[in-house]
């Protein structure tokens, strides 16, 4: 087994329940690495999952204290968490791209808003794979899924120059990144950043999907083929083309800069007591 | 006559809500539903209704744009399963409170926490009390039927209000069984075309859905949706008569299986009242009384009607999909209620059973068949309610 699945992860989970193929595995192992290469224990960080593939594959994996949320309420579950947990204590969650852009949208516009200390990672498989492969949010335009068989058309937040990262800039986020599995040390990179932020941080990171994104976009669960289609779409930030869809590395490095949301709270809590004793 | 097919459940109901052609679908994807709506974004794409689909970020939501546009004046579906059904309760409530005739096929799937998928009755029953009418179906033919009766149910004069049709989820939504399906225009003649009542767009007749009502008046609100779910027995059996004709298929209120003189009876809801049917054969061939009472319309529930045909049960044995935690099962609440409306006194258990799509076994059927036996001969309950097929 994997050095860092040994040490971090419960065995009997390993291997996933993942399909094969299924690039959710790499987007894990670089989160395991970036808490390695921090020197982070397993009692020094609490999980929390979501629904979905990516909640599902990531969901009791974590060796020390983890949660499952609802979907897209884990969030506000894991707000309620910081201002519970000692600062010290690092809180990750783990997420798909429905949960965090779709149905849990607007719980994570107010972690963002908050500046609560959370690291999340959105896992991106391009719409909601698990349930079959319907489209949804972060879906590039014009890709062929099982409920937009003449290709995507909607709309989302990926589109018209809408991009769901500077929603979360503007709400407040004080870091955040995306990257594509393929990214390596890259991406190892930037989720260190984003755990060392004592604020809110956020990583999307795209990944690819055989079973059922492939499958109808490209018409093949071909995973070579379907790897290649998301890195030749993707770019480091500045280097992007034509074709990109994925501009890759840190979007806004704010961090550090803002109160953070828990301590905001105890802060201010304390000042008003004090003045209430007076 | 109409076309003799193997599908599944999900698919028998997609192909329903094709040949009902709603004028407006919200989808929003959840296990095991998901399929429901998939095939019929399906139906969409390849211009094979008029419906308007609506995809949305949330049940909430699916509900929310559901109630929209019925209130615009158009025939509107959707389709859930737990957790989802959970996040919609605000809203059923609204669909219920404003009387609009909403359809919702429910594939009956376990609550969290923990996370499960499978099928059981925790969904539906956790929205008993959110105004809807609720009908269950045993297997994928009974929840074509079920859904096709529905719409005319849910938009009669004397009712107007949601219904939900429930199945039960990877067991009859993922398993592929024989059926038929009506042929499209046989179904089209069967619901007619959608009334609208009091529609926003009617911009004439300006109507407000929804109001604040206080103290004064909150009640006859609410008494006024009691009435119209008391209307709903009739209704039902009169649109059940009116389906036979088309489809020589029967439904009722429930289903008696060898009941009429059945000093034993089970009561059971959905696919796992197959499972018990067989079993209940077998002991009829060794002479045991024993009969079966598979509720089909759950809200309203028809209390009299059930205790009559439950008259001849000396022992009752309700098994229940899912529980009141700290109180019994839904099912055998109702039961209860149901035996005092004559004055009989059987004596009864409640067996918990299938939870999180825990598998329901021929043997688990003798096991409550036999202790229904020494109950009718000793007069003891030993547990009134118990678990079936649970680790200790
Ligand atoms: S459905 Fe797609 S995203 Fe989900 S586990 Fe399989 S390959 Fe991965």
């Amino acid at each position: 087994m994997d050095y860092l699945a040994k040490k971090y992860t419960r065995p009997r989970k390993i291997p996933s329940t993942a399909c094969s193929g299924c690039g959710l595995g790499i987007n894990h192992k670089a989160v395991l690495q970036a808490i390695y290469e921090l020197g982070l224990e397993v009692e020094d960080i609490v999980w929390g999952t979501s629904i979905g593939c990516a909640g599902r594959q990531t969901f009791g994996t974590w060796k020390g204290d983890g949660f499952a949320g609802t979907h897209g309420r884990v969030y506000a579950i894991a707000r309620g968490l910081r201002l519970a947990l000692p600062s010290e204590k690092k809180i990750i969650l783990t997420v798909g791209d429905g949960d965090a852009f779709g149905i849990g949208l607007l719980h994570l516009i107010h972690a963002a808003r908050s500046n609560a200390d959370l690291t999340v990672i959105v896992n991106d498989n391009l719409g909601y794979m698990s349930t079959g492969g319907q489209y949804g949010w972060t879906t590039p335009l014009g890709s062929k899924t099982d409920s937009s068989p003449y290709g995507m058309y909607e709309q989302n937040l990926m589109s018209d120059d809408i991009d769901v990262l500077s929603m979360l800039k503007h709400a407040g986020a004080t870091f955040i990144a995306r990257h594509v599995s393929m990214d390596g040390q890259r991406a190892v990179e930037s989720i260190k950043k984003g755990i060392r932020n004592r604020g809110f941080s956020l990583i999307h990171m795209v990944y690819p999907c055989p079973t059922n994104f492939g499958s109808r976009e490209l018409g093949t669960r071909n995973t070579i083929k379907l790897y290649e289609w998301i890195e030749s779409r993707a770019a480091p930030l500045g280097e992007e083309d034509e074709n990109t869809v994925w501009a890759t590395g840190v979007y806004h490095d704010a961090s550090n800069s803002r109160p953070e949301f828990s301590e905001n709270i105890h802060k201010n809590v304390e000042r008003i007591r004090r003045g209430a004793a007076l | 006559m109409g076309k003799k097919l193997a599908v599944t459940g999900n698919q028998a109901v997609a192909e329903a809500m094709r040949q009902i052609n709603p004028d407006v679908c919200a989808a929003y994807p959840i296990t095991p539903s998901t399929e429901v709506m998939q095939r019929f974004a399906s139906f969409v794409a390849d211009g094979k209704v008029d419906t308007e689909l609506v995809t949305v970020e949330s049940e909430h939501s699916a509900m929310s744009a559901c109630i929209g546009a019925a209130a615009a004046g158009g025939r509107v579906m959707t389709a859930t399963s737990s957790q989802g059904l959970a996040l919609m309760w605000e809203m059923l409530h609204i669909a219920s409170g404003m009387r609009f005739p909403i359809v919702m096929p429910l594939v009956n799937r376990a609550l969290s926490a923990p996370i499960n998928i499978h099928g059981d009755h925790s969904d539906g029953m956790g929205s008993r009390d959110c105004g809807w009418i609720q009908l269950f179906s045993e297997n994928g033919q009974e929840a074509y039927d079920n859904l096709i009766q529905a719409i005319r149910i849910a938009e009669h004069d004397d009712v107007r209000l949601p219904a939900m049709v429930c199945m039960d989820g990877f067991i009859i939504s993922h398993s592929i069984e024989s059926m038929e399906y009506l042929p499209d225009d046989v179904v089209r003649n069967f619901i007619g075309e959608f009334r609208p009542k009091n529609p926003l767009l009617d911009i004439e007749n300006p109507v407000t859905y929804g109001p604040l009502v206080l103290p004064d008046f909150f009640m006859e609100f609410k008494r006024q949706q009691h009435e119209a779910m008391l209307n709903v027995k009739d209704v039902v059996l009169d649109v059940a008569r009116e389906f036979e004709k088309i489809s020589g298929r029967g439904y009722g209120l429930f289903e008696a299986y060898r009941l009429d003189d059945a000093e034993l009876a089970l009561v059971i809801l959905n696919s796992a009242a197959g499972t018990a049917k067989d079993v209940i054969d077998e002991y009829r061939e060794k002479g045991i009384k024993v009969g079966l009472l598979k509720p089909r319309l759950f809200r309203p529930f028809p209390y009299k009607e059930v205790a009559e045909a439950l008259s001849s049960a000396r022992v009752i044995g309700v098994l229940d999909r899912a529980d009141s935690l700290g109180g019994f099962g839904p099912m055998y609440m109702e039961i209860s209620s149901a035996m005092t409306t004559n004055g009989a006194k059987p004596l009864m258990i409640n067996k918990i059973y299938g939870l999180g799509g825990r598998d329901f076994m021929p043997e688990h059927v003798v096991q409550v068949i036999d202790e229904l036996k020494e109950i009718a001969e000793t007069g003891n309950i030993r547990l009134q309610k118990d678990f079936l097929g649970v680790r200790e």
